[in-house]
């Protein structure tokens, strides 16, 4: 009103209870570097003028008017871009070799078919700022000599797909595409490709083979695809975080740009980070920060004061990266030492009450659906490694189980096709690396650590503690609990189907129902004594 | 560009190649074995087993494995076929294999000879012996190009089949497939339908009777006929529908009809009506074997079709597979000579160039005695047929059947004069549907028959030989 600063609407960080007046003095953004997402909550995405006013374009314009193609080139080169779809390829370096490529006509492609567990990084960008990645597109067509590109959108992300559409039409109202861009002489067509909802179509070969109009399953790449891509022409594909950073290499120059991050690994990095710390959602940092600051000074920490367990990077690609190994910097390089990857940018907190037998075979089962079933390491060793590890969290493994898994991921790393299959084994040998001990406990004494694994779990109401107020009898959806007001509660261990309702709507007060896993259930006590007399406990608390 | 001959190593021999050629190619000119179960030369390598898996040493000294049937060979480069990680790795591939089709004496044999008896894996199913190499589907549309199967769903769940799991429309019977099919896997022959000597010997056994003739099939009786139907030539095939609806031998026909201008569909005919319309020869191939799904669906139990041989190959083998769940299912199949089939958009194309004529317009097509004759008019027009070549459908000449060997009864022009047909009656529903059916017989000229019988089967091993090449059949 009076301009001035309404205190009371102050965001308070939960944590250290301190209210911020800008977005910088909270926590979760204090510690980033969004030159990539800042301009995301400024702009709409329907607006290229949004885009232009905050100096979309500029690149554009001085890449035309006041370099060459190849100055372009060596600018990106210089800077020292990597892709930022996971493998993590010298950018420059793949443009060189497609404008050095036998083959007209050539092609620039814009990778959009994320589909890690939980990453949404891609399409925060597209959705959000298509334009800057429209703009890393055409600098990089000019730079390799390219008329026409792909933009591959998965289908399931419509406004990434509606707006970029829209991009493109405003784009080549503006002269910012199509015939003679900005005048300069330099033509540029782009096209939208919808994906049909396979994950192997991110895999660089395989989409192509899509754009083709082909059934997206991947294909050799002993020669590659940056030479012999889309209808074996000549082709640069890269993700979309990766054109999106092109402008800002332009425009601020490669040695700007290289100054940010570590010396392997320059710029920044946009990470979704999910699972079990306090502040989720997409961060982006430099390269090089540690595990630890992304986790507890962006993350804010795990959530309900639990105990950190582990960290996935790079979906089903990557691994789980143990507590030992949070001061480790997050780049390229580190993250590869450590057997995960940097992959797109997936990150998955876990705490204390995750299985990470039960990780691997969640990551086991989804590439067993979403594998091609082109060749056999991948196809059947996988069918073969998700069943070891559905027996293992089942209570039915078996010495000799965890070798048998090795042999596996060692055959499907060596032989595979591509890389969905090549890295497929990267979360299950991380966690038998790392986490040997869980893989043990569930073989040689049928025993869950976190108790998660359903089998081999059993839960159990602490008669000392029940304070009979029936919300677990009255939740169960099957009936297995047992008792009225006033009387101790037991579980029918026959008929409990281990939902685990009973233990969720338990009062924190009590805490009576609880999880046991490896040890005997105690016998129910006896009817005579389930009686609480008033007063006596929980109730008069 | 001029090929370029470089030099590498395999195993520690030095070896002269083309650049580009695969290393598996180059291995196994001088000598050296390399195991393969998805590669045969005549189609594209494919590198879905990886069994073949090498090592190589490349330019920057970088060790890996790589597949050696699609591989390009490079100037010094250094391959090591038989190293410990390779043999390990096949090792373990070939279990994985085992796992998967325990009992397929292919992949049992194989794995032996790498020291694998019995799969330490989980078996999902016993029976199951599709590897999943894709040899079926490349040589269905590489060589053949009909495109009839191809891999459907993916990961653990892919399979091959034809569109949708139903009969597949496309299949010509030609049983390249089941050629090259290292596992003899029976699986791709639920909706398609490969017909191999075997499986014609065993129709021939189970619905056919006479003596068997090695270039147009089992018979009884051969002659020339002439009917009051005023049809193709002798106009026996419609005469003999409209028999066999009057006698009710049958409730419903599948017959080819021209819907706008020459181009043709399989329709249902249940009526004498409808069959009447479908009178006079169109030298297209039509979409056909799903009506027959249709119809027995439709819960009808007795049914004609009139068909080609690779049509005929196709309903014999639908027939067997009804049979075994309706035993009171009876199909009556009316075969057609067949040379070769056209694609209709290619011949009115072919036929607008060679004749200057509109196939659409045209009141009467015929092939006789070397000619492709149009009527339009009531005026004729005629070219050779050879020249209409570009006009063949895909895989004709892969079709080693001129008389529809498999059907009850064939008929056809060549062998008989001017307004007559050939009949060639091959079992006892044949006889049946000749019964009561008043017809002025001529005079049979078996070896115009036996002539381009030779012929078509000579052009089919001579269109197979390089499939077969490096096939064990």
């Amino acid at each position: 009103m009076n301009k001035e600063v309404v205190e009371r609407l102050f965001y308070v960080d939960p944590i250290t209870g301190k209210a911020a007046r800008n977005l910088s003095e909270i926590p979760f953004y204090k510690y980033q570097n969004r030159l990539l997402l800042d301009s995301n909550a400024r702009v709409d995405p329907k607006k290229i003028e949004d885009y232009i006013a905050l100096g979309g374009y500029k690149a554009l314009a001085k890449a035309l008017y006041e370099m060459t193609s190849e100055q372009v080139l060596e600018e990106v080169k210089k800077s020292n871009l990597r892709g930022r779809g996971g493998g993590g390829f010298p950018t420059g370096r793949k443009w060189e070799s497609t404008r050095n490529a036998e083959g007209e006509p050539k092609y620039v492609i814009v990778n959009c078919d994320e589909g890690d567990p939980g990453a949404f990084m891609n399409r925060a960008l597209m959705e959000g700022n298509p334009h800057s990645i429209l703009e890393g597109l055409i600098i990089g067509a000019y730079a390799i000599g390219s008329n026409e590109g792909f933009i591959y959108v998965r289908q399931e992300y419509p406004l990434a797909v509606e707006n970029m559409q829209f991009a493109l039409e405003q784009a080549e109202k503006y002269g910012l595409l199509g015939h003679n861009i900005l005048g300069s002489g330099f033509d540029f067509k782009v096209k939208i490709h919808k994906g049909a909802g396979a994950f192997v179509s991110g895999e660089s070969s395989a989409l192509m083979t899509a754009i083709e109009g082909k059934v997206g399953e991947p294909r050799p790449k002993y020669v590659h695809t940056s030479e012999k891509g889309v209808w074996d022409k000549p082709s640069a594909l890269n993700n979309v975080e990766t054109w999106a950073n092109i402008p800002l290499i332009i425009n601020n120059g490669a040695e700007w740009f290289a100054s940010i991050g570590t010396e392997g690994s320059t710029g920044t990095k946009i990470f979704a980070l999910a699972g079990k710390v306090n502040n989720t959602g997409l961060v982006e940092v430099p390269m090089g920060m540690t595990l630890r600051d992304i986790v507890y000074k962006i993350g804010g920490g795990i959530r309900n004061d639990k105990k950190f367990k582990g960290v996935q990077t790079g979906g089903p690609s990557g691994g789980v990266i143990p507590e030992q190994h949070l001061d480790s910097p997050v780049d390229f390089d580190e993250l590869a030492k450590l057997g995960s990857i940097m992959g797109s940018g997936g990150m998955i907190v876990m705490d204390e009450d995750t299985c990470m037998v039960d990780v691997a075979r969640y990551f086991v089962n989804f590439l067993c659906d979403e594998s091609c079933g082109k060749c056999v390491p991948c196809r059947e060793g996988l069918k073969q490694a998700r069943k070891i590890l559905d027996d293992i969290v089942a209570g039915k493994g078996k010495e000799g189980d965890v070798e048998k898994l090795k042999e596996i991921a060692e055959a499907t790393s060596a032989a595979a096709l591509c890389a969905l299959g090549q890295t497929a084994a990267n979360p299950m040998l991380t966690t038998i690396r790392y986490f040997n001990d869980e893989y043990e406990a569930h073989i040689k004494e049928k025993w869950c650590p976190a108790l998660v694994c359903k089998n081999l779990i059993s839960y159990y109401i602490d008669p000392a503690k029940c304070a009979a107020c029936t919300l677990c009898f009255r939740n169960c959806p099957v009936s297995a609990v047992k008792g009225e007001r006033g009387k101790i509660h037991i579980i029918d261990q026959a008929k409990c189907t281990k939902c685990g309702t009973c233990f969720d709507v338990c009062p924190p007060a009590f805490r009576a129902v609880q999880k046991l896993s490896g040890e005997p259930v105690p016998p129910p006590i006896p009817e005579e004594k389930r009686w609480i007399k008033k007063g006596e406990k929980g109730a008069a608390n | 560009m001029e090929a370029k001959e470089v030099t590498l190593k395999i195993d520690g021999k030095e070896v002269k190649a083309t650049e580009g050629a695969s290393i598996l190619e180059v291995a196994r000119k001088v000598g050296i074995e390399i195991p393969t179960l998805c590669y045969i030369s005549s189609l594209s390598p494919f590198g879905s087993c990886r069994v073949c898996s090498v090592e190589i040493t490349d330019a920057r000294g970088r060790k890996k494995v790589v597949t050696s049937c699609n591989y390009p060979v490079k100037d010094g480069l250094v391959v090591f076929t038989k190293s410990e990680k390779v043999l390990k790795t096949r090792k373990l591939l070939l279990e994985l294999l085992l796992a998967r089709c325990p009992k397929v004496k292919k992949i049992q044999d194989l794995a032996r000879e790498y020291g694998v008896e019995k799969p330490r894996f989980w078996i999902e199913d016993v029976e199951e012996d599709c590897i999943l190499c894709g040899l079926c589907t490349r040589v269905c549309e590489e060589r053949i190009g009909v495109y009839a199967i191809n891999f459907a769903n993916r990961g653990v769940e892919r399979e091959v089949t034809a569109p949708y799991h139903s009969f597949s429309d496309d299949c010509i019977g030609c049983g390249a497939c089941a050629i090259v099919c290292p596992t003899n896997s029976r699986r791709i022959q639920v909706n398609t339908y490969p017909t191999l000597s075997e499986d014609i010997e065993k129709i021939e056994q189970q619905f056919l009777k006479g003596t068997k003739d090695e270039n147009f099939g089992v018979y009884s009786d051969v002659f020339a006929a002439k009917s009051s139907v005023d049809g193709q030539d002798g106009g026996v095939a419609t005469a003999l529908l409209v028999s066999g609806m009057q006698r009710d031998l049958f409730d419903a026909a599948i017959v080819v009809q021209r819907t706008d201008g020459y181009n043709s569909e399989a329709i249902i005919a249940e009526n004498i009506d409808d069959i009447m319309k479908a009178k006079g020869t169109k030298y297209l191939r039509v979409k056909m074997m799903s009506k027959l799904g249709d119809l027995i669906d439709k819960g009808k139990k007795k049914i004609a079709v009139v068909a080609t041989a690779c049509e005929v190959r196709a309903a014999r083998k639908i027939q067997k597979i009804l049979l075994k769940e309706f035993p009171d299912v009876e199909i009556t199949i009316i075969g057609l000579f067949c040379f070769e089939a056209f694609d209709y958009e290619k011949l009115k194309e072919e036929t607008q160039r060679l004749l200057g004529v509109d196939l659409d317009r045209a009141e009467k097509t015929q092939i006789h005695k070397g000619k492709y004759i149009v009527q339009v008019d009531g005026k004729e027009y005629s070219c050779k047929v050879r020249d209409l070549h570009k006009a063949v459908e895909k895989g004709c000449v892969y079709c080693d059947d001129f008389t529809a060997k498999l059907a009850d009864i064939s008929v056809g022009s060549v062998g008989s004069p001017d307004g007559y047909s050939t009949v060639i009656v091959r079992s006892d529903a044949g006889k049946r549907l000749l019964e009561k059916l008043d017809l002025s017989k001529g005079d049979v000229n078996i070896e115009e028959v036996t002539k381009l019988a030779i012929f078509k089967k000579q052009r089919a091993a001579k269109n197979f030989a390089p499939i077969l090449q490096d096939v064990q059949v």
